[in-house]
């Protein structure tokens, strides 16, 4: 008998499709368990004195309660002091993703810093084996993109791909879904809808194969340094045909489609961000049930967001967060709409996590088990200061994360963080980032 | 001996700030002013993604609709004046280039019978649509075995879906995702030791100049017959294609990227009185304005920077303080108070589009006219500055305050100096474009010394007088050609590259029309020529 699986390899012409299914099966075979991480960005930092008071438990946190198992904030940790770029929320961001300098600024603002390296995410995702071999190396996605007049590369990014290669989030949660779950077909399907997939499936392969030739004709007139654009090109045909097979593959019976919703419409009110981020993060949940990826980058908003906030209390009224982060944060009138937008994007951030917890994972346990999440911001406080960042990690009772109490890290950097991490993933060769003055090692007691 | 010791003081500065560093590094990005040398450059080979805008406008004509989308995917600015964003596709742009060029096969597929008729073999019918698509798509002809290629895509369509009309929506999707398609390409072939854009290329370049899409049949056939490469035929397409409907509104287009006013769609003013009707407003006025200007004024660049003349509406006349005709409903011509407003920079919509979100902005309207408007080399603040000074300037009550500081401080003045001068003088208008004499109940101050350009230096006291002349400066018209020249080019052009330009710099210097100047750059050889490069 020929299994669908074998069906479907038999009809695909094209070098790009291989890939994915002798990985996933290779997978399959060694049992091994995932490990996730997911970098989530919430902006323009915290008001100090709701967040760790004196080092305890502020009432920013407490949003975070039901979720206060598997939570470890970090006390003090700075963004390593670079002489470029920081100053700004988009060279701290920068900065803060990969562990490096930025570079020069575009053309089009003095804040938008190019990056001088791959982001830590994409550096992990390519190399640690716990994260690896997934259909979706790795997911960018945000709640909220819009941005004032001269939008910047550099407030809407966490991840690139190398040096001045943004991987731009996606904003638009029915095109996720599309992208990642429109070829999951749940209990394999009726015999009409698989008869559908193969037609479809034909048609992509004839589809691929103009397009593979194209590359080929077009890359042999470039000349030798001209090359590199084509072969980026080619790299993400290939990895996105790897990611819409993987929809072809059934994983685990724990694995749904999570089923497609009405149309995108984005806006910058906070209801706004509400509804899309609360999309998005059960996108997110779904490709982790499936497997789909271990690596995911989350934006709430661009850093300096310009998300209104309206009414978090009574008498709040409507603030601009950005805007307001620069008023004078010793005034009530200014820190209390702050404290109140920051626990707002903790709750709805505590919220996503408890859906990880009652969402069962592949092999047994639910998925916040297997799932690291550093939750963070681009600045301290609206006035631009970055020596004690607002840090959370989150971590299940599988990700060997010490949980339940503040972990005094004063003077450590984010770099070192990464460095952690690195660890804690088994990222080989990453042992040093940037000087020894921004990283002297991991940070130790962190991980049990 | 001016130009030297510009370049000398320049120098100075420089070397303590580690900026531009270097005495025969120019201290502008455009073609020199008259009498001045250069050091030039070729530009090289490139293979760029097709902007969002050409992308969206190409689809729409290859299938003959309204309109197509424009793909989102593509990072970095929307209100760039130039067009190629993107160097690389991503996986996420990928999947949208995917997701459009099925939508277009979709489209393509129901209105097969209008794209692709057909009454006898279909086979042949397939083929000659092919041919026909494939030529306007890839802005060239098809090479056989790519015919082939493509019939191959069709058969299995019309096998998978049993009709003609699916292999033509399917042979559409495959075209689209195609690299000939989503690429503009500029290699040329080798000539006397540099490469020259063949007729295609140079067809394609100037259909993105001066029409914002692909190439029409009849300038593809024009490249086909040779007649490009002819100067007279040459300059009948450029004639023809500037002068239709399509080609006046991308000039209009471009000169309202070259102002940067796709910046006020998205401009957030914390100000009950910015309304969305306030905005769209503004952005008629100057959409009418640009229009009179470039196809009523003779395009005249004196006239876009120093003109009383407008059009309001009654909001924009309450917003001005200017009379507004009792019993008028729509726009209407009306002369501006002579000593408040001089053309596009002092009208509400560039004035609130360069703002902050509470207050004015000395730096960003400064900056864009020292760096688009004069062309001048502006570096990133140097090390450590911005941290250094921003609790500081912070706490100053105001714009001016803020520029008086940087002025005193060594580093950041040494920059500053020349570009707060301009967002100084443009104190007197508020975040909202609303002219005033008084800020926080004292009297505006908007003097300041003027330094550059060297052709206007010394003090001035209110910005009008500044743009009557700047509206006549030499460096003002050869930065304007350069960027001009840029955008047919797509992305901005080094100073190196620039220093080719000085025969459309010194014609525009002599004269005013933008338009001519437009026809001039499509015209300039200089447009086909590249950069040796090794196969």
């Amino acid at each position: 008998m020929i299994t669908r699986r074998s069906f479907l390899r038999g009809l695909s012409a094209t070098a790009v499709m291989g890939h994915w299914l002798t990985s996933a099966e290779s997978r399959a075979q060694t049992g091994a368990r995932p490990l996730r991480l997911m970098m989530m960005h919430r902006p323009n930092g915290t008001i100090a004195s709701d967040w760790l008071p004196n080092g305890s438990i502020g009432p920013i946190l407490q949003g975070f309660d039901g979720v206060g198992g598997v939570m470890a904030p970090l006390r003090g940790l700075r963004i390593v002091a670079e002489p470029h770029g920081t100053g700004t929320h988009e060279g701290a961001l920068v900065t803060l993703m990969t562990g490096r300098s930025v570079g020069e600024t575009r053309a089009t603002s003095n804040d938008d810093w190019r990056n001088s390296a791959a982001s830590l995410d994409q550096i992990f995702c390519q190399s640690s084996p716990l994260l690896g071999g997934t259909p979706t190396p790795s997911l960018q996605l945000a709640a909220h993109n819009r941005q004032d007049g001269n939008p910047e590369v550099a407030n809407c990014t966490l991840s690139y791909a190398g040096p001045d290669q943004p991987l731009y989030p996606e904003v638009d949660t029915e095109q996720v879904y599309a992208r990642l779950f429109s070829g999951i077909m749940p209990g394999g399907g009726t015999t009409a809808e698989q008869e559908a997939a193969l037609r479809a499936r034909a048609r992509r392969a004839s589809v691929l194969d103009f397009v593979t030739g194209d590359l080929t004709r077009l890359r042999a007139l470039m000349p030798a340094a001209e090359r590199d654009v084509l072969d980026a090109h080619t790299e993400a045909v290939r990895a996105l045909e790897t990611s819409l097979d993987a929809g072809n593959d059934p994983v685990d019976p724990v694995c749904t489609s999570p089923g497609s919703a009405s149309g995108f419409r984005d806006n910058d009110e906070h209801v706004d961000v509400a509804r899309i981020g609360a999309r998005q993060l059960d996108l997110v949940r779904a490709a982790f049930q499936c497997d789909l990826t271990r690596t995911v980058t989350y934006m709430w908003s661009t850093s300096a967001s310009r998300v209104n906030f309206t009414d978090l209390y009574s008498g709040m009224g409507r603030v601009s967060h950005h805007s307001l982060s620069h008023g004078d944060l010793s005034s009530a009138a200014v820190n209390r709409p702050l404290a109140a937008i920051d626990r707002w994007y903790a709750d709805r951030t505590a919220e996503f996590l408890r859906n990880l917890e009652s969402a069962p994972d592949i092999g047994g346990g639910n998925l916040l088990e297997r799932t690291i999440v550093v939750y963070f911001s681009e600045v301290a406080a609206g006035n631009h200061t970055f020596s004690d960042l607002p840090v959370v990690l989150f971590g299940g009772s599988q990700t060997g994360l010490r949980t339940g109490a503040v972990a005094d890290v004063r003077g450590r950097t984010t770099n070192e963080l990464w460095l952690t991490l690195a660890q804690r993933f088994q990222v080989p060769n990453l042992t040093t980032l940037g000087t020894s003055a921004q990283a002297s090692g991991p940070i130790p007691g962190l991980f049990a | 001996m001016a130009a030297m010791t510009r370049i000398t003081c320049a120098s100075l500065l420089c070397v303590a700030l580690g900026c531009t560093g270097f005495i025969d590094d120019p201290s502008r990005a455009s073609a020199t002013v008259e009498g001045e040398s250069c050091k030039s450059e070729l530009p090289p080979q490139s293979l760029a993604l097709l902007a969002p805008r050409h992308y969206a406008n190409a689809v729409r004509d290859l299938l003959g609709v309204a309109s197509f989308p424009a793909p989102r995917n593509t990072g970095g600015s929307t209100v760039s004046f130039f067009a190629n964003a993107t160097e690389r596709l991503t996986t996420v742009l990928a999947f949208e280039l995917k997701t459009l060029a099925e939508e277009a096969g979709t489209r393509a597929r129901a209105q097969a019978a209008s794209l692709a008729p057909c009454s006898g073999d279909v086979e042949t019918c397939a083929r000659r649509f092919i041919e026909r698509f494939g030529r306007r798509a890839f802005r060239r002809p098809l090479a056989t075995s790519e015919v082939e290629a493509l019939l191959a895509v069709y058969r299995v369509g019309r096998e998978q879906d049993g009709a003609y009309d699916a292999g033509i929506g399917l042979v559409v999707e495959a075209m689209l995702q195609a690299p000939s398609f989503l690429y503009r390409r500029e290699l040329g072939t080798s000539a006397e030791g540099a490469e020259r854009l063949d007729a295609f290329e140079l067809a394609t370049m100037l259909s993105f100049f001066l029409v914002d899409t692909i190439p029409d049949e009849a300038l593809l056939d024009a490249a086909e017959d040779g007649r490009l490469d002819d100067a007279d035929g040459l300059r009948r397409e450029v004639e023809r294609l500037s002068s239709s409907r399509e080609g006046r509104s991308a000039t209009a287009a471009m000169v309202l990227r070259l102002f940067e006013l796709p910046r006020l769609a998205s401009a957030e003013r914390n100000d009950t009185a910015f309304t969305v009707d306030l905005r769209a407003s503004m952005a008629e006025e100057t959409r009418r304005f640009v229009d009179d200007v470039l196809f009523e004024r003779g395009g005249s660049l004196a006239e876009l920077l120093s003109s009383r003349r407008s059009f309001v509406d009654a909001r924009l006349a309450a917003h001005y303080g200017v009379a507004y005709p009792s019993g008028a409903t729509d726009f209407v011509e009306t002369l501006l108070p002579e000593s408040e407003r001089a053309g596009l920079l002092t009208q509400a919509s560039w004035l609130t589009a360069f703002a902050d979100i509470e207050e004015t902005s000395v730096v960003k309207r400064g900056l864009f006219m020292a760096r688009e408007l004069l062309c001048e080399i502006i570096p990133a603040p140097p090390e450590g500055v911005v941290e250094r000074t921003a609790e500081t300037l912070a706490a100053l009550p105001d714009e001016r305050s803020r520029a008086e500081y940087r002025k005193s401080d060594g580093l950041c003045g040494a920059c500053h100096r020349s570009i707060d001068a301009y967002g100084v003088l443009f104190e007197t208008y508020d975040q909202l474009g609303r002219f005033r004499t008084e800020l926080h109940g004292k009297p505006v101050d908007a003097s300041w010394d003027v330094l550059t350009p060297e052709s206007i230096a010394g003090p001035a006291t209110a910005l009008v007088p500044v743009l009557d002349q700047l509206a006549q400066a030499p460096e003002v018209r050869a930065c304007i050609a350069t960027k001009v020249a840029s955008y047919a080019f797509g992305r901005p052009l080094t100073a190196r590259e620039a220093c080719n330009l000085a025969d459309v710099a010194r014609s525009f210097a002599g004269g005013d029309d933008l338009t001519a100047l437009v026809r001039e750059v499509a015209l300039w050889p200089g447009l086909r020529v590249r950069k040796g490069g090794a196969p």
